[in-house]
């Protein structure tokens, strides 16, 4: 028999990517805003300023980088022990 | 600005010549392939089912094509940029599927080809807008070594992305159609907001939609051919590089948030940059229903498929509808995206 021709249930609902999902782009557009707002006005544009502030601005910027990746690995660490089968 | 009436029939021909070409070679591609014995086992059926790899080489020849055609109506360099690309990135692909390229050496191959395109856009500043327009608030100033070094880390990033993304029957010629659809959508909106998009723009990305979504009816289940990591890697390559010669890379980036996850929960699971022929597990396995079910070893990947299978197990073909609706949310987040950026 195809496995197209088989009956049964389909696996669950997909609410919780689309929740990871979502909270990806939320983080996203938060961030975002933080950049424009905190991070971008604390020194004259890059390749015109003194270092300090430069470096700060580029620091703050990739740490913003790292806060989606490690809200990424949270999610998907409470995604996988929500989803865990017991054993 | 929107592109005006005599804009159609050239946009039209972007789209639809380079999908007709492939609709059309296909049949006899396929027969070409299964003629000399290039065959590759359907890992997820429950049977040894052979099917003809890679659809690459001619993917690649209707991508650039495509670009032929909007360099012939609009005459930019931009149509050449990514005809070198999508050449660049399809043959080390190809050379991938023919012989394997390491994890390390792949992604160093592909950043070279986006080091090529700051090359060009250095030499001849009219490939790309060195610059990031964000939702809600404006736009980055210009900065050419640090949008540069995007460029460069973009195209293995995505490539790659892209190629972690193809596993299923139709996974991946979905996906490419859903992000390029998106990506269209996003360049229609720039282009109406701001004015300084041209129709040209706007044909350079249209043979990506037409390839993927002709694509699409070879690829879906049950999978007639599969494209390889020369059709992956190049569909990576060419949509990175349009979002940003088309300048709408936040929304493009949206579009790719599941390709993103994707890789990087197998990175995160698998520690480091693994071929995916070396990884010790298989995320997914088939079961004696012929479902698929969510490995439950520890040293397997997660990946995409996995996560959605860990709500419950699906048949290859449910898997991917599932797999292209989260994308299709993603696209529509990316659209929500892009209306933020032009329009509000």
């Amino acid at each position: 028999m195809k496995p197209e021709d088989k009956e049964g249930k389909q696996g669950g609902n997909l609410l919780a990517m689309m929740l990871v999902i979502t909270a990806s782009w939320l983080l996203i557009l938060g961030e975002t805003f933080v950049f424009f707002d905190v991070v971008r006005p604390l020194g004259p544009a890059l390749h015109e300023g003194d270092v300090p502030p430069t470096v700060l601005k580029v620091g703050l910027t990739v740490g913003l980088g790292a806060l989606w990746v490690v809200v990424m690995f949270v999610l998907w660490s409470i995604y996988l022990k929500a989803h865990r089968t017991p054993t | 600005m929107l592109p005006s009436a005599g804009d159609v029939i050239p946009l039209t021909l972007a789209l639809v010549l380079p999908a007709a070409a492939v609709y059309l070679v296909m049949p006899r591609y396929i027969k070409l392939l299964l003629s000399r014995g290039r065959t590759t086992n359907d890992a997820h059926k429950g049977k040894d089912v052979r099917v003809p790899t890679p659809a690459g080489p001619l993917l690649v020849a209707a991508l650039v094509f495509g670009e032929v055609v909007a360099w012939a109506f609009y005459g930019s360099l931009v149509p050449l940029v990514l005809i070198a690309v999508v050449l660049s990135c399809g043959l080390i692909g190809l050379y991938d599927d023919l012989h394997g390229l390491g994890g390390v050496v792949k992604p160093t191959l592909l950043a070279l080809v986006g080091l090529f395109v700051v090359v060009a856009e250095h030499y001849h500043p009219s490939v790309y807008e060195p610059t990031v327009y964000f939702p809600l608030f404006t736009e980055t100033g210009t900065h050419f070594i640090i949008f540069g070094l995007v460029v460069v880390a973009s195209i293995p990033v995505a490539s790659n992305a892209f190629n972690m993304l193809d596993a299923f029957n139709g996974e991946i010629s979905g996906f490419t159609a859903i992000v390029s659809g998106a990506l269209v959508v996003a360049t229609l909106l720039r282009s109406y907001a701001i004015g300084d998009t041209s129709a040209g723009t706007l044909a350079v990305a249209l043979p990506l939609l037409g390839v993927s979504l002709a694509f699409y009816y070879f690829n879906r289940y049950p999978s007639k051919i599969f494209d390889g990591d020369s059709g992956s890697l190049a569909f990576g390559a060419m949509f990175v590089i349009l979002s940003i010669v088309c300048g709408v890379e936040i929304a493009a980036l949206v579009a790719l948030i599941p390709a993103v996850l994707n890789s990087y929960y197998i990175l995160s699971s698998v520690r480091g940059l693994v071929e995916r022929k070396k990884m010790a597990a298989r995320p997914t396995y088939l079961g004696e229903d012929g479902r698929l079910y969510a490995s439950t070893e520890a040293r397997a990947p997660t990946t995409l498929a996995r996560m959605i299978l860990l709500s419950g197990p699906r048949d290859e073909r449910s898997l991917v509808r599932a797999i292209l609706t989260v994308c299709a949310y993603a696209a529509l987040l990316s659209v929500i995206t892009s209306v933020m950026t032009w329009l509000l």
